[in-house]
């Protein structure tokens, strides 16, 4: 059975935009009120009013007037879409202004009708858009009943006909049928009140008084049946807001946000299949910049939990500016879900992955704190590795030398030579050499002989003398 | 466990000074925990492990290695353990090292050093943290953290050793000598102010030991190496005299 759930969101031009803290607001195009909130209806401004009338009528400093931004709507209607397929792949932008659900194949999955619009009911709630459903077997009946029943009841005993019928003639004009303006101001001259004493007239005389694309329009209003169009692709980014309505302090006041955006990401990361390794958090102002920060992981996945730790070890780090009004979720990139077979029996069965230690210091300590050993194609000790940022599996290729310092000084240490006796922490005795490294010959060019030699306290050490300027050095220091 | 005083010293954080080897085994976890009785890791060196009541490097409750110079020297005690830790395939992690490892000794040495991860804290809060995170977590099979020379309150260090009991990861702390003078919540306590000669301050379930001689590297001191060997243009006496050949 075909089911089609249209949700209509009538205050979109109004609340696409960030949340005002009570005061009237009024968005206009072409001059015309088309959308206003509770404070402006209750400073007696009205739908359809010219913003003379609005000026005249309200007190302009207390006044705040949007032109309309289809743009914005575009992308509140975006996030809506990301948010829904969480319920349904079958899903459409309809008319700019709501979606158009098919759920009648998901509704055991979300366990009833009734649970549902419920879900569906405090998740546009928190998310703060006003909805006026349709539920229909076909989406232009739900489009059509979304404006005239005001709730989310199910008609359960009521056929389509039988609640199509009430709709009056006058609110398919409100609803804007534009082409069929004509058609139905010449029902209307005729008497004709409700749409079901249209339906109940024969076809061949509502053909021929009012055209054969009217008669289509009907006869798709009452199909049982409605195509499937192509299923819904989200996109492989992800974004999402919250405005607060007051101004946030402290950092704690932001974690309840950040878990609700989280959330949100988790669900879609999980409907998707598809995660981020790097998340951006966006302090939102009222005026001014917004503030960013990033959240790094340097395996994909989507946690929501871990996200949260992490977000809040950066966010400790971070001073918190003044006027923040909204946080907001940016992922640019989602990647595929790797799905990874866990080992039931092995010795690492309740071990966490090794990546999770190295998001949480770098979280706290920084990019940089953080890094292993690599290794370049060099013959000088000092150049032959580095330390690389990169925490992946590194290729173990190494050329394995027993007779070599366990630690590496970064720079030479210069040796005192005196009277043919080396010192360094006091006189230094040579074991063995020289090993002779050349190198860097196309730059500054390098030939040094290596020893091993021994300090007083007989602590083996790697040591050399630069040929060109009889200078002796410590590289390292031995196991 | 009928008697309570048996009850209190049976527990792994009771403190017992002067106890021959044989009730050692009292430390032993639970059969059937996770790690299988399993709570020392064999040092590699016979000598060592001799003197050690628990046998080895203890799993549970930290290392503690004081040393005169930032603990440059004493990397050699630890390089078998490391190589026998690579099989694990979890992080040996550096925090705050004095210079970098030189990864071809590692690799010689048999370390996997794609397992070696360094952290670099920038203040003594960090240090802390770092280390005990790393501890905490499941992912390192050791943890080396050079505390150095500052002072650490007990409490701090107190903590450390709590996460050190709570898995298996062997964790080993490097202070400066200065900290024999403090008491040590961790299990074991080391110096070395010789090459390769250890002394066990403090153990618990065992005795203080001193002068434990390490073999010498074979490979530095007794494989002569001819291709090496100086071919007229510098000679060297035992002493460290370079003599430059009469041209």
């Amino acid at each position: 059975m075909s089911l089609w759930l249209y949700l209509r969101f009538p205050q979109l031009p109004l609340e696409c935009h960030p949340r005002q803290q009570e005061c009237p607001v009024v968005v206009i195009e072409r001059q015309r009120v088309i959308a206003l909130n509770e404070e402006a209806q209750s400073a007696g401004l009205k739908l359809g009013q010219s913003t003379a009338t609005v000026r005249a009528i309200v007190d302009t400093s207390h006044l705040q007037l949007l032109e309309r931004d289809p743009s914005q709507e575009a992308r509140a209607l975006e996030r809506l879409e990301c948010w829904a397929y969480s319920i349904t792949p079958t899903l459409e932008r309809w008319q700019n202004e709501g979606l158009q659900l098919e759920v009648g194949r998901c509704l055991k999955l979300h366990g009833g009708l009734k649970k549902l619009f419920n879900s569906i009911q405090t998740d546009l709630e928190q998310r703060g858009f006003t909805v006026r459903p349709g539920l229909a077997p076909n989406r232009s009946a739900a489009w059509l009943l979304s404006h005239w029943e005001q709730s989310f009841l199910y008609p359960s005993d009521q056929n389509l006909r039988q609640r199509l019928d009430q709709i009056p003639l006058h609110l398919l004009r409100k609803a804007q049928a534009n082409q069929f303006v004509n058609a139905i101001a010449g029902l209307e001259k005729a008497g004709i009140q409700t749409l079901g004493e249209i339906l109940s007239m024969p076809a061949s005389a509502l053909g021929r008084r009012c055209g054969s694309t009217f008669q289509k329009w009907l006869s798709a209003v009452t199909a049982t049946s409605d195509t499937v169009t192509q299923d819904f692709h989200p996109p492989h980014r992800f974004y999402d807001c919250l405005w607060f309505g007051f101004e946030i302090h402290n950092q704690i006041e932001l974690y309840p946000a950040m878990q609700q955006l989280l959330q949100a990401l988790a669900r879609f990361s999980r409907t998707t299949q598809h995660q981020p390794t790097h998340i951006e958090w966006q302090m939102l102002r009222m005026r001014g910049t917004n503030d960013l920060f990033e959240v790094r992981s340097s395996e994909a996945h989507g946690d929501a939990e871990l996200w949260f730790e992490l977000s809040r070890l950066s966010l400790e780090q971070y001073s918190l500016g003044a006027d923040i009004e909204g946080l907001a979720l940016n992922v640019h990139q989602l990647h595929a879900q790797h799905t990874t077979a866990a080992d039931l029996f092995g010795e690492a069965h309740n071990r966490e992955p090794l990546h999770n230690l190295v998001d949480r210091l770098r979280s706290r300590l920084g990019l940089q704190a953080i890094n292993q050993i690599a290794l370049r194609e060099a013959h000088l000790p000092e150049y032959s590795q580095y330390l690389s940022q990169d925490v992946a599996p590194l290729q173990p290729s190494l050329a394995k030398q027993a007779q070599r310092p366990f630690w590496l000084f970064d720079e030479p240490h210069p040796i005192r030579l005196k009277d043919n006796v080396l010192h360094w922490n006091g006189v230094l005795t040579l074991l063995l050499g020289p090993e002779r490294l050349e190198d860097n010959w196309w730059q500054k060019p390098a030939s040094r002989d290596y020893y091993i030699a021994q300090t007083q306290t007989g602590q083996p050490i790697w040591i050399f003398e630069d040929r060109y300027s009889k200078q002796w050095y410590v590289q390292g220091i031995l196991p | 466990m009928s008697d309570p005083l048996e009850h209190i010293i049976n527990r792994p954080d009771t403190w017992r000074g002067m106890s021959t080897g044989a009730n050692v085994f009292a430390i032993r976890t639970s059969a059937n925990s996770d790690l299988h009785g399993v709570d020392a890791l064999p040092t590699g060196f016979t000598a060592l492990n001799n003197q050690i009541a628990m046998a080895g490097w203890p799993l549970r409750g930290g290392v503690e290695v004081l040393s005169k110079d930032g603990s440059t020297d004493s990397m050699g005690l630890f390089l078998p353990t490391m190589a026998a830790l690579s099989e694990q395939h979890r992080w040996q992690a550096f925090i705050a090292p004095p210079h970098a490892p030189y990864a071809p000794l590692l690799a010689a040495r048999g370390v996997a050093t794609e397992q070696i991860l360094m952290v670099h804290p920038k203040n003594r809060e960090e240090l802390l943290w770092a280390t005990e995170q790393a501890i905490r977590s499941t992912t390192c099979s050791v943890v080396f953290s050079w505390l150095g020379a500052s002072d650490y309150r007990y409490a701090e260090l107190r903590k450390l050793q709590l996460a050190a009991t709570e898995n298996d990861t062997l964790v080993v702390l490097f202070r400066a000598m200065q900290a024999m003078e403090q008491h040590t919540p961790f299990s074991l306590r080391l110096t070395i102010d010789r090459y390769h000669t250890v002394d066990i301050l403090k153990q618990r379930g065992g005795r203080p030991a001193m002068n434990i001689r390490l073999p010498d590297e074979e490979d530095i001191i007794n494989t002569p190496q001819p291709w090496e060997i100086p071919t007229g243009k510098m000679h060297r006496t035992h002493t460290g005299q370079i003599l430059t050949p009469v041209a």
